[in-house]
């Protein structure tokens, strides 16, 4: 299954998650993940709205700017978007290479 | 990688940087071609490229399976018939085809092996069945033994008569 992000925002339950097709309209649109480095905060907001595409593509982008507004811990959730969006290109290259000698590690307190 | 190996993947995306949409672009004939649908390829859940890749990669080992097998028949079929390739024998026969095809588990192995030998315990059980009448060719059943020996001694002794 892939990455998928889940709140409940005004009694309404969201899902958050990015198809291929989603990511390509967004690029169309003009959102390049280049942007990181020199517009972040653009970027990030951008893939915040771009992450509705797939479950809820109609939801007004001001409402969209509400949600982002009240929601908490967004370092960690655009870490969790960036992962989600990586996601649709890493499946599709051959994993054998990463299984091989790489270190795993976790974070702690 | 072995003589006749056949190696293929989904193409390199490590060329140079490119947007994501010219990576799938890139890839999706190779995900098309392992039967993937394009909708699924672009709507559906992402990780599914994943699964269409390992199970091409178990097709292919099916297949490879079954070219070896197929490979195998012949090699045993020319075996078989090789002494018929003998040019200076004077009555050379080719060995019979195996009657069924190779067992592929051992259980399929086993339960041949159990067949075996119950109809060979079968045919020497048969065997084994002298002290009863057998039908000769005419379809008489020929009496051996004591009744026998009573019919020649009454034949006799009618002669001496």
């Amino acid at each position: 299954m892939a990455n998928t992000v889940h709140f409940t925002y005004g009694e309404k339950q969201y899902t958050l998650e990015f198809t291929r097709t989603t990511i390509a309209m967004m690029e169309k649109q003009g959102f390049h993940f280049d942007g990181l480095h020199t517009k972040p905060v653009n970027t990030l907001t951008t893939l915040f709205s771009g992450a509705f595409l797939a479950h809820h593509r109609y939801t007004k982008p001001a409402l969209i700017e509400e949600i982002f507004s009240k929601l908490d811990n967004k370092e960690e959730l655009f870490a969790k978007l960036l992962e989600m969006a990586m996601e649709t290109v890493d499946t599709l290259t051959d994993d054998s290479e990463d299984e091989k000698g790489n270190v795993a590690w976790e974070s702690g307190k | 990688m072995g003589v006749g190996e056949v190696a293929y993947s989904s193409p390199d995306i490590s060329d140079e940087p490119c947007s994501l949409t010219e990576i799938y672009q890139r890839q999706l004939p190779f995900y098309l071609a392992i039967g993937m649908p394009y909708d699924l390829f672009w709507d559906g859940d992402v990780t599914l490229a994943k699964s269409y890749r390992e199970a091409d990669e178990i097709k292919r080992k099916v297949k490879n399976q079954q070219l070896w097998l197929q490979g195998l028949y012949i090699y045993d079929a020319l075996c078989k018939v090789s002494p018929l390739l003998h040019a200076w024998s004077s009555n050379a026969k080719p060995l019979p085809y195996a009657a069924e095809p190779y067992a592929l588990t051992e259980q399929e192995a086993a339960q041949r092996r159990q067949k075996q030998e119950a109809q060979k315990a079968r045919r020497s059980i048969q065997g084994c069945q002298c002290g009863q009448p057998k039908p000769t060719s005419s379809g008489i059943v020929e009496r051996k033994g004591a009744w026998g020996r009573k019919w020649t001694m009454l034949l006799i002794r009618y002669i001496l008569k």
